[in-house]
């Protein structure tokens, strides 16, 4: 622990109504202590928030070449790279908006391509919303409205560990009844099935890859067309479609990230489908938990500044878009780009794909091997910044809760912007 | 301190009075300044005898901010690859047409002279992403309205018949609660019944949750806003969006506001009446007729224009309506936090289409009826009736009556038929285009240093090359000053400073603070403290210029 890093703050202070920046909930009812340089949550902490919160600050010190350097020497020697550059990729992107925003700029001048770790599960759900577009719901709305909520192959296991207790079993809801009534169905292998004391959950056991065929079965059996499934899948399939029918709003959450790789927008099309027959007489809506790590914030941000959301590329006459081939694991694994920035400022969860053998400037994190590492904060720990929660609506901003000298990832790219 | 004098121009400036004067001008980062006694501090002297000189324009309802316009943006790249700006026009590059980038919206609103862009469906919800969205919208001054009329904490306070003072000190919350500048109610009720499974609601139906009507809700925040003495009244988007015979709603609307203030946003989605083999025609004569007679009534018009755009309203109700006729077929359609929702869908206006020519001729037939131009602002509502590139077009159409009659002859033979719109030989003068565009729009939004150029305006001018050809004059202006500084020349972008925010912040009692924390924290998924949007989230860092406008009740 860097004591020397701990400037300013009070050696002892409790931060009410904190955000936390370490999944696309957004939960902003954290309790949050720092004392002698230690923070801890002392309310409402998940073990990924936990995790987050209680990680001890980077070193604050810049590296060029592995050794030491000043932060102006490091942001000058990023910039020589980039300069360089035909073809750099600004990837990562795990920031805040105004990480994003920065990056952007920066992609610009140096004619850049721009990815998030997480586009390839994003591009699941913008593949559906280009191509059919979605009936969907927020956080509150789900909360206070569903009576029935199916979960199509979502896991709790170590991203979005608040959502029984904030949103399927709150103690209050605007329409009691329909707390009270609440049925909630899980679809994928039984051995995945979220548990709840609160509210049982029953399960529709498949694999993740009979998703869309289990999906498919439901939205015959509610069309009144046959179906062909197992025996118990069969009378599953039937019970829930019988639930569904007297429902007066299901919602259906889906979590692109966690679903089948190779076609993870078939499922998230027989969802959308679902969905709109379900709204020819009645309401219901999905609702998808995705974009962690500044991800959501990234789509919406570089969607606002750019008109598309990502993959897009600076390099050309015009803006590019491309979901496809501006891939970064394609990129740098056909060595399609000569100079790699990586940015992650959430944690070391999120290196970047394998095989980088370019130059590398690693923003946060560290990436081994890296020309360059400028050491960053984490948005809502380290420094404010502000975030959009996975329902794409809501954004939150988020306030330091310890003090260290650390830059965000937009002051060490403005830095680099400065030096180009 | 810096002057530049324009000297000799044809002064256009309705606030004051001036109707085509020729004046000199003398601009600074502080403002409109008088003539300095020491000649020596005109620091550049340009003469524009011979052009046209106006205040920068202001779009009082132009859909540049906020979730739903980023959703229109995911949802179309086809579109936008059409469009795409290239290395060197722009500062940076982005992309333009129905739902541009915020970029090249900041730059194409300044090349076309407009310097204010107000975005009028703010969801408090989503308040925070609409000024991160604005921020990034240059050059241009902006501001919002905030949604209300749908959010579940209001239908309770009125189904439980509550005092007046605390929806009034609710309506001041929420306009500090999200950096607002006015009010805007979207089907009022409609868009919470929807949630509900109604599919319509009339003025006087009951949204069947709440037991609450359409005309409560909007008697009620009239009321509020008033109390509170702002500037803007309601800024109403009626019931029954877009359905033949809304006319009578219109109609209703206006009757049951019985006096108040209040402004009804493009009324020509509202001005459809059931006559005719296709049970659709105009309306617009009679609500025309009904606004000249209501000194209380403004309007915008919501100008339709061919083409392909996106359709992008709070109105989840009708957007979901509206969806059958999607084109490309796709559209989002979303119910948003107890608090309101949205629907993007996209839409081609066919001019050969008899509904959508009729639609054309309908605001046409509006602008030219509407006698009183301090009381009717131009708007396609964009990018809903078309994107705002196409004002100079419309300007044109305004005040041109022969091309006026020209482009009726070319539109759907059953439309042109139909509507009244070759007899209407009014032609718009430069006066009333400045008085519709600059002076009327700051009045009503109580900008008192916009759309005007006395000394202490703020140095926002536009000066036009007095080219007949109304639609070039418009399209290009040979110069556009922002706070006394150039940033387009021949519309080219030379310069790109942030732009402020406009908002009102009326006093209220705190006691409706404790309220809404205890109701945030019962039923929401943030908390009260954390919806709020800072004024160090506005400054950022001091990039950014928050202006605080009075307002009667306070601050
Ligand atoms: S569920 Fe996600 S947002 Fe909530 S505390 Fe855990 S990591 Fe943070
Ligand atoms: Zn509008």
């Amino acid at each position: 622990m860097p004591e020397k890093s701990i400037t300013d703050i009070p050696q002892d202070t409790t931060h009410r109504d904190v955000v936390c920046p370490f999944c696309a909930l957004l939960c902003d009812d954290l309790v949050v202590r720092t004392r002698d340089g230690r923070t801890q949550i002392l309310e409402n902490a998940c073990p990924r928030s936990a995790a987050g919160f209680e990680r001890a600050p980077l070193a604050v010190q810049p590296t060029v070449a592995g050794r030491a350097a000043s932060l102006e020497d490091a942001a000058k020697r990023a910039a020589q790279i980039l300069a360089r550059s035909k073809r750099p990729l600004i990837g990562g992107l795990g920031t805040d908006v105004d990480g994003v925003r920065e990056a952007l700029a920066l992609a610009e001048r140096c004619g850049g391509i721009v990815d998030h770790m997480h586009a390839n599960a994003m591009a699941n759900n913008v593949r559906v919303l280009q191509s059919r577009g979605w009936i969907t719901t927020t956080l509150s709305e789900l909360r206070n409205r569903a009576d029935l909520v199916v979960l199509v192959g979502v896991s709790f296991a170590d991203r979005y560990q608040h959502f029984f207790r904030r949103f399927i079993d709150p103690t209050t809801t605007l329409d009691g009844a329909r707390r009270s009534n609440r049925r909630v169905y899980f679809m994928g292998p039984q051995k995945a099935a979220p548990t709840s004391d609160a509210v049982p959950v029953e399960t529709l056991n498949c694999r993740p890859d009979q998703l869309d065929a289990m999906l498919g079965a439901l939205r015959a059996t509610l069309a009144g067309r046959p179906v062909h499934l197992r025996g118990v899948q069969q009378k599953q399939v039937a019970a829930l479609a019988a639930a569904i029918r007297l429902a007066r709003y299901p919602v259906f959450v889906w979590a692109p990230g966690q679903l089948d790789r190779q076609n993870g927008d078939v499922a998230i099309g027989q969802i959308c489908g679902l969905v709109d027959a379900l709204n020819v007489d009645g309401r219901a809506a999905g609702l998808f938990l995705g974009g962690d790590d500044g991800g959501q914030s990234a789509m919406s941000a570089c969607a606002w500044l750019t008109g598309f959301p990502l993959r897009i590329s600076y390099g050309g006459e015009t803006i590019a878009y491309d979901p496809i081939n501006f891939r970064s694991d394609r990129l740098l694994a056909t060595n399609a780009v000569d100079a790699l920035l990586w940015i992650s400022s959430f944690g070391v969860s999120a290196p970047p794909p394998a095989g980088a053998t370019i130059p590398t400037i690693a923003i946060g994190w560290p990436v081994d091997g890296a020309a360059v590492h400028i050491p960053a904060g984490t948005p809502g720990v380290d420094h404010a910044g502000r975030l959009v929660r996975t329902d794409t609506v809501v954004s939150l901003h988020l306030k330091p809760v310890r003090a260290t000298a650390l830059p965000s990832a937009a002051d060490v790219l403005r830095a680099i912007a400065a030096a180009l | 301190m810096s002057i530049i004098e324009l000297r000799g121009g044809t002064v256009y400036d309705p606030a004051n009075g001036v109707d085509g004067e020729r004046r000199d001008l003398y601009l600074s980062s502080e403002g409109i300044v008088a003539k300095p006694d020491d000649p020596k501090r005109v620091t550049e002297s340009i003469d524009v005898s011979g052009c046209v000189v106006m205040a920068g324009a202001i779009d009082i309802h132009t859909h540049i901010g906020g979730g739903k316009v980023t959703i229109a943006r995911m949802m179309l790249p086809e579109d936008h690859l059409r469009d795409l700006t290239t290395r060197g026009q722009h500062p940076r590059l982005g992309c333009g047409h129905a739902a541009p980038s915020t970029l090249t919206t900041g730059y194409r609103y300044a090349e076309l002279g407009y310097t204010a862009c107000f975005e009028p469906a703010m969801l408090p919800a989503n308040a925070r992403q609409a000024h991160m969205e604005m921020a990034d919208t240059p050059i241009v001054d902006k501001g919002a309205y905030a949604l209300l009329g749908n959010d579940d904490f209001l239908l309770r306070m009125l189904a439980k018949k509550a005092d007046k003072a605390l929806i009034r000190d609710y309506v001041a919350w929420t306009l500090k609660a999200t950096q607002a500048l006015a009010i805007k109610v979207v089907n009022p009720g409609g868009i919470n019944a929807f949630k509900f499974n109604q599919r319509k609601l009339d003025l006087d139906e009951e949204n069947s949750a709440y037991g609450v009507t359409p005309r409560e809700i909007l008697i009620a925040l009239a009321e509020g806003i008033q109390a509170l003495g702002l500037s803007h009244p309601l800024h109403i988007h009626g019931c029954n969006l877009g359905v033949p015979g809304n006319a009578e709603t219109t109609l209703a609307t206006i009757a049951a506001l019985d006096g108040r203030p209040a402004h009804l946003t493009h009324i020509q989605f509202h001005s459809y009446g059931t006559e005719g083999d296709k049970h659709f025609s105009s309306g617009a004569a009679a609500i025309a007729e009904l606004v000249n007679a209501h000194r209380n009534i403004s309007v915008d018009v919501g100008q339709v224009m061919f083409g392909q755009t996106v359709t992008e309203s709070g109105d989840s109700m009708r957007q979901y309506a509206g969806s059958a006729f999607a084109d490309p077929k796709k559209r989002v359609v979303m119910d948003i936090e107890c608090d309101a929702g949205c629907g993007v869908v996209p839409f081609k206006y066919k001019d050969q289409n008899f509904v959508n020519a009729l639609q054309w001729t309908i605001g046409l037939e509006m602008f030219l009826s509407v006698r009183d131009p301090w009381r009717i602002f131009l708007t396609t509502d964009h990018p809903n009736g078309a994107p705002f590139t196409s004002y100079p077009h419309l300007i044109k159409l305004l005040m041109d009556r022969s091309f006026r009659n020209d482009m009726l002859g070319t539109i759907s033979k059953d439309a042109a038929a139909a509507t009244t719109l070759g007899s209407l030989d009014r032609e718009y003068s430069l006066y009333e285009i400045a008085i519709m565009t600059r002076a009327g729009p700051a009045k009503t939004l109580g900008l008192t240093r916009l759309g005007q150029l006395g000394i202490g305006a703020r140095a926002d001018v536009v000066v036009y090359n007095d080219d007949p050809d109304r639609e070039r004059m418009f399209g290009k202006p040979r110069l556009v000053y922002k706070d006394g500084a150039l940033v387009a020349k021949d519309g080219k972008i030379v310069a790109v400073p942030r732009g402020a925010t406009h908002v009102v912040r009326p006093d209220y009692d705190p006691g409706i603070e404790k309220q809404l924390d205890q109701y945030f924290d019962r039923y929401m998924t943030v908390k009260c403290a954390n919806l709020m949007v800072g004024d160090d989230e506005i400054a950022d860092g001091g990039r950014g210029e928050l202006v605080i406008h009075e307002t009667a009740r306070g601050a």
